[in-house]
């Protein structure tokens, strides 16, 4: 399936006008089955990423949604390197990373920071705030043990926590104050883009929205570019300016955040918009969205999401559809949409 | 003793303590909750605020030694709750009264075949029933809950389950012998905002099907406002708010309430800036003296921070404990 792979012109325009932080093209990851415990026998492959291709622009916020198993959490894994694609470009500034050896990742992390899902999991609990924090500074080598002190405290008040609570263990601070721990350690060492991993999902709804606002903030503060994965739409609504869906390890719709909400085409995005349920007694939801995301193991033939969709056509379960720009910068993966 | 027929449930000034090394934990600080038959209630709060603790004390399963039940009662068709054998609470647990865990993969044994754990709910409540018609019970439940192929899932493990899968599993033991009261536990936060969904939609169907009374238990407003016909709102161990759905989100009156409403991201309604509660909920080792919520409140004065306010009846349902409407 070639699905995901964005025609050559729309990238060459889309560097010119603004410049692309990131540039992902027909990116893979397979990963290979074994059975057997000695001789491990290739039993198939998981086809978690299968050719994607997006642009992030500078200082602006890529949000990706889809259900879990969907690959967002393994594209974020290979942009910062934690997994090596096997397939496919990732482009830095116009330089390929996925060509980096260890030594070159190591002085480019610094770049590309990350934020996780569980703040009750991603903070050692036998360390303190200021060993967190100040780790990528003494592993980067920036400076004095004083500077880095500083530089800690200074960090805490940013992500507006007390700076003199540097001695403090996680176990101290709530999960909205944890969270705020492991935004200030990815932002210590200056990095350009951060990957936001289901910032928000593990925390209650009156922290949600600090967070959210504080993640804002600093964007506007520090001029970063931001990678949010999350599947609940209505986070990445408020938060992004372009937005991508996925769907069995395909992009499946890629648009401005304004225009996703208003004209959504494929399908899979109507019909996920249509099921979330809203806070709202007025507005009660029908299940749009019956079943389950296939085995992506064996995933169905053709069109990844013609199981579960309601305008299914005959040719929909023969012929992976192509991606086409139906307006400028919106892009859906869907044969269906030329018919109507 | 009430005398109101209408009520399944009704908790009297209800208090738990956790006693931890550090000192005594009020996790659930004097609750008055009344649940009518065949009626869905969504209880709201933040993570701490005692929503879980409550269905422990109904169900007495608290986590021992820690936990204690120190006061209140718990009428349950006009019989207190806390004043039964344990033996008589396992009689009612997983009969009359149920509960659905929050984490569907967790709630599980692993090493047990779903089919097993599900007929062991039916098999110790119905002890003459024979085997055979056991099994064909269990793929009728199955069925009921939307498992496909339900003949052939009941000879898996739990781990051959996907999440969605596992918790209509759950829902399946929780109404597996139409209990009257039925307490799910965040049955949704783990799952996909699709299945999420789908589940929703099920527990709405069941309720029609069975009649049972509902609490949902959960910090997920949009939930609440797809099933329930009434909101409890729980602040640091305390009812704050009690109002009808449609009232609650159109009037909220508490101010907790409000900021709660505003600080959901709502799709479509792009803002700057959401709204959002300042500060962090009070620790319960020594909660605030006044209104536990008023060091966070906007429109709090000197009064909020000396005295408890007390419950003030709005009209239609609706009640409220803040000194704003008292």
């Amino acid at each position: 399936m070639h699905a995901g792979c964005l025609p050559k012109k729309i990238m060459k325009t889309k560097n010119m006008k603004n410049s692309a932080i990131i540039s992902v093209s027909n990116l893979k990851k397979y990963f290979s089955v074994t059975k057997g415990a000695f001789l491990k026998k290739n039993i198939g492959q998981v086809k978690a990423v299968d050719g994607v291709s997006f642009n992030i622009n500078r200082g602006e916020t890529f949000g990706l949604v889809g259900e879990s198993g969907c690959g967002k959490s393994t594209l974020a894994n290979m942009l910062l390197g934690l997994l090596e694609p096997t397939h496919g470009r990732i482009c830095f500034e116009g330089e390929d990373i996925t060509r980096f050896d260890k030594k070159a990742w190591f002085h480019f992390r610094r770049n590309i920071q990350a934020v996780f899902q569980d703040p009750f999991r991603s903070l050692n609990p036998r360390k303190k705030v200021k060993q967190i924090i100040g780790e990528p500074l003494i592993v980067h080598k920036v400076g004095s043990k004083k500077m880095i002190r500083e530089r800690v405290a200074e960090l805490l008040d940013l992500v507006g926590l007390d700076p003199n609570s540097l001695e403090s263990y996680p176990h101290e601070f709530s999960g909205g104050q944890r969270q705020r721990i492991a935004i200030a350690r990815a932002l210590s060492l200056e990095p350009k883009v951060i990957i936001l991993d289901e910032p928000v999902s593990a925390l209650d709804v009156s922290i949600q929205a600090q967070i959210l606002n504080l993640l804002i903030d600093l964007q506007k503060k520090l001029g970063l570019t931001y990678l949010i994965i999350s599947h609940d739409m209505a986070v990445v609504e408020h938060i992004s300016t372009n937005i991508g869906v996925m769907y069995l390890g395909n992009l499946v719709e890629l648009a401005p955040c304004e225009t996703l909400y208003r004209d959504a085409r494929h399908p899979y995005t109507r019909a996920l918009l249509a099921s979330i349920p809203v806070a709202d007694p007025e507005d009660i939801k029908s299940v749009h969205l019956e079943g389950e995301v296939p085995s992506p193991l064996n995933p169905p033939v053709g069109c990844a999401f013609h199981p579960r969709c309601d305008v299914c056509q005959q040719e929909c379960s023969v012929q992976p559809p192509r991606m086409v720009e139906v307006n400028p910068g919106h892009l859906v993966c869907c044969e269906n949409f030329f018919k109507r | 003793m009430n005398t109101n027929k209408k009520e399944l449930l009704k908790i009297e000034n209800l208090q738990t303590s956790f006693f931890t090394k550090k000192g005594e934990i009020k996790a659930v600080d004097g609750v008055d909750l009344t649940i009518e038959y065949g009626e869905t209630v969504g209880l709201v709060g933040e993570s701490g605020s005692g929503k879980s603790t409550i269905s422990l004390s109904i169900m007495q399963v608290l986590p021992q030694p820690a936990g204690k039940i120190t006061g209140g009662k718990v009428w349950f068709k006009g019989e207190n709750l806390l004043e039964k054998t344990k033996e008589d609470m396992r009689q009612l647990r997983g009969d009359r009264l149920s509960m659905i865990m929050q984490d569907p993969m967790v709630a599980m044994n692993p090493l047990l075949k779903v089919g097993y754990q599900l007929s062991e709910t039916l098999k110790y409540h119905n002890t003459k029933t024979v085997s055979t018609s056991l099994k064909d019970r269990c793929i009728a439940l199955l069925k009921r809950v939307k498992v496909p192929a339900p003949e052939s899932r009941i000879n898996d493990y739990p781990f051959q389950f996907s999440g969605g899968m596992s918790q209509r599993a759950l829902i399946a033991m929780g109404i597996a012998n139409n209990p009257e009261l039925l307490i799910a536990d965040e049955p949704t936060t783990a799952l996909d905002v699709t299945i999420a969904a789908q589940v929703l939609g099920l527990m709405k169907d069941v309720q029609k099907e069975t009649k049972a009374s509902i609490i949902l238990i959960t910090h997920d407003l949009a939930s609440i406002a797809q099933i329930c016909s009434r909101v409890v709102v729980m602040y640091a161990g305390r009812i704050v708010e009690k109002a009808p759905i449609n009232t609650f989100f159109k009037k909220p009156a508490h101010p907790y309430s409000v900021g709660l409403i505003r600080s959901v991201p709502v799709l479509g309604r792009k803002t700057d800036r959401l709204y959002s509660i300042t500060g962090q909920p009070p620790s319960l080792l020594n909660p605030p003296k006044g209104c536990r919520f008023a060091p966070r409140c906007e429109k709090a004065y000197e009064k909020c921070f000396q005295q408890y306010p007390p419950e003030t009846d709005l009209g239609g349902r609706h009640k409220v404990a803040c000194w704003l409407f008292a």
